[in-house]
């Protein structure tokens, strides 16, 4: 059991010691980005801001892009009920170059082998604060799983966190050419 | 620069536009689970550490896989409270190739549920289900074990009300053809159960089933009992043998089967908590049940076979089975736990001679600690202690030769003892090294993991293997005594 332990704790020194971060692409000048993040329900009217978690993940992902960001408070936007309308709000409500809007709910799949399957679909749209009509959309759903029943809808978002960073990284990138 | 952003969103792919999503039909989404390793062995076992999962999971479960498929016949969406309705097919089985005995095939396999949801019909926040109903309050993910579920057998119609508090499930169908398959007989079934959801920090629920396999006379697959058959004859197949040694005559004079009615009954119960310091969550689940009784046995007699209906030798069959499981952040983002508790009663009421897994009574804990060296690389520690008592008499063989001295240290070839105690009582230890790509988290996958694992038993030879254990004198192979087992593990398991 020692010599195990001994080993694997060598390999795993190896392992984390050989990872190198991949180097994110920067804008040459900090570019600001109006970030406006809603969460919403199904079967209920209710639009509310995302985690703290997934709107952080979100600003370091444009941080790192040199992109600082400024969250707008979108848990208001209940009237505003489609992208074209909340986009124009976000616009409205900063001086922002960059606008970065992320529509996201979650539903539940099914008990799958014992945790409890989500799927979290996100609808991320970039723009300009001159050409909305410009605008570039990206659909994409995350399946994650939850162990426990109390773990909801945040926490669904909260799990799906990493990948929606990543892809929302990709899409600032593609946007602006970086 | 705002012309240069411009240009740039120009230049950019148009992925999707704007334009407001319609709620779509057919909306296909697959999910599914997946483990599958290899698992060397050097001492002839057959690549799980143990007999089962009382001992945790890891390390003494095969390959597994299930697959499900769920179609919006009508898509939900945010906003609004609208009729929908989906469809799902599930698909699972341990058949993997290069993996277990059967390498991978399809008769390993089974479609295990089918059934359509609709909700918004008719009542807000209520969703009716038809096809397979299987419910379950959630998981002991250390023993992959539930506890706490109802439905599992039965196909029929069950409707639920969720809301954000209060969970309530009422259903009722037939279970027959998962209970009986070709001998096919109606099992009623009815239940329910309500979880409710008390602040942030406390759930309580509670349920239950019922099963009635009604007289049908007529009916050879339905309940019936053979008159006059003793328990003990029944245990050594001498009934039919015994009843013309009494009784001169033909197979027409033994007595016919008697038509009677089955029932059986589970309750369920569930306690959850957590989300105040360390504690992240606890799932204390708990089952009592009385089983359904068999239906018939054979034995031959003069080249013909008898059939013994047993419906009242077996309907004295109950179990109680307790569950927790406690998950614990011990240091944030660094070390997490998982401590997990298994206890079960088991008894027969029909049986007092001989041992049977329907009279034992079993104890387990389980402590797994996971450290995270990095967010992906992280390294498991897991340990077990479990001991099983049998209730009626030895069960376990602790040596090769305990076949001498299986009843009171005394050979009895006509006893029903197996081995040489009533006891089996069992140690593992599992270490390695786990890559997360997904992050931190105990349960969080896909993973891949290089494990090692020992076990110790008072059992000789307590695994699943191939070694002769007889001891006459035409085995050539020999005898092994073994109460420690290794085990090296390299594996996957992915939730997808």
């Amino acid at each position: 059991m020692l010599i195990s332990l001994m080993l694997t704790s060598m390999l795993t020194s190896t392992l984390s010691g050989c990872l190198k971060q991949a180097q994110i692409p920067q804008a040459a000048a900090p570019t600001p980005v109006a970030v406006g993040a809603v969460m919403e329900y199904l079967d209920a009217e209710t639009v509310e801001a995302v985690p703290d978690a997934l709107s952080s993940a979100v600003g370091d992902a444009l941080t790192a892009r040199n992109l600082p960001p400024t969250l707008v408070d979108a848990a208001s936007w209940s009237d505003a009920r489609n992208s074209q309308l909340r986009l124009q709000q976000l616009g409205e409500a900063s001086d922002a170059e960059l606008l970065l809007l992320l529509e996201t709910h979650a539903e539940f799949f099914s008990q799958l082998s014992g945790q409890f399957r989500w799927t979290v679909s996100v609808r991320a749209t970039v723009a300009t604060s001159v050409d909305l009509e410009g605008a570039v959309v990206e659909e994409f759903e995350v399946p994650v799983f939850l162990f426990n029943y109390n773990e909801r809808e945040r926490e669904a978002l909260e799990a799906a966190t990493p990948t929606i960073e990543r892809k929302v990284g990709g899409l600032v990138e593609q946007f602006l050419g970086l | 620069m705002r012309s240069w952003l411009g240009s740039a969103g120009c230049l950019a792919l148009s992925l999707v536009t704007l334009t407001p999503a319609v709620a779509l039909a057919g909306k296909a989404e697959v999910g599914g689970y997946l483990r599958v390793a290899t698992r060397p062995d050097s001492q002839g076992g057959d690549g799980k550490l143990g007999y089962w999962n009382l001992h945790g999971r890891l390390l003494n479960e095969g390959p597994y896989a299930a697959l499900e498929g769920k179609i919006d016949l009508l898509e939900r969406r945010p906003g609004e409270i609208e009729p929908w309705a989906s469809a799902h097919v599930k698909f699972e089985g341990g058949g993997v190739g290069n993996a277990e005995p059967s390498n991978g095939s399809l008769t390993q396999w089974r479609m295990s549920q089918l059934y359509v949801k609709s909700g918004n019909v008719g009542l807000k926040d209520f969703t009716w289900q038809v096809g397979t109903l299987d419910y379950y309050f959630g998981d002991l993910g250390l023993y992959d074990m539930r506890p706490a579920q109802i439905f599992f057998e039965t196909v029929g119609l069950s409707g639920r009300y969720q809301t954000d508090t209060l969970d309530v499930v009422v259903g009722a169908g037939d279970s027959g053809y998962f209970m009986k398959g070709s001998e096919y007989n109606t099992v009623f079934t009815a239940g329910g159960a309500a979880r409710v959801r008390l602040g942030r920090f406390f759930e309580i629920g509670g349920g239950g089933q019922l099963m009635r396999e009604p007289e049908v006379g007529g009916n050879r697959y339905a309940p019936h009992y053979t008159p006059d058959v003793g328990y003990e004859d029944w245990l050594r197949g001498e009934v039919v043998e015994g009843f013309f040694s009494e009784n001169n005559g033909t197979i027409e004079d033994f007595p016919d089967p008697v038509a009677t009615s089955a029932g059986s009954a589970k309750a369920i119960g569930y306690l959850g908590f957590g989300g105040f310091g360390p504690v992240r969550w606890n799932n204390f689940y708990i089952n009592y049940q009385t089983l359904h009784p068999d239906n018939f046995t054979t034995e031959t007699w003069q080249d013909e076979e008898v059939i013994l209906y047993v419906t009242e030798l077996t309907d004295e069959r109950t179990q109680l089975n307790l569950g927790n499981e406690l998950q614990l952040k011990v240091l944030p983002q660094r070390l997490d736990a998982v401590w997990g508790v298994l206890y079960g009663d088991y008894s027969d009421g029909d049986n007092s001679i001989a041992p049977s897994n329907h009279a034992r009574t079993f104890v387990s804990t389980v402590l797994r600690l996971q450290a995270y060296v990095t967010p992906t690389v992280h390294l498991l520690a897991e340990t077990s202690v479990a001991r099983e008592v049998s209730k009626n008499g030895s069960a376990y063989r602790e040596h090769i030769d305990s076949i001498f001295e299986n009843t009171a240290g005394k050979t009895d070839s006509e006893g029903f003892e197996y081995g040489d105690t009533d006891t089996r009582e069992t140690f593992q230890g599992k270490a390695g090294v786990v890559l997360s790509p997904l992050g931190t988290g105990v349960y969080t996958r896909p993973s891949l993991r290089l494990l090692y694992g020992v076990q110790i038993s008072n059992q000789n030879n307590a695994f699943g293997n191939s070694f002769v254990e007889t001891l006459d004198q035409y085995n050539d192979f020999g005898n092994v005594e073994r109460h420690t087992h290794h085990v090296l593990a390299l594996e996957t398991e992915v939730w997808f």
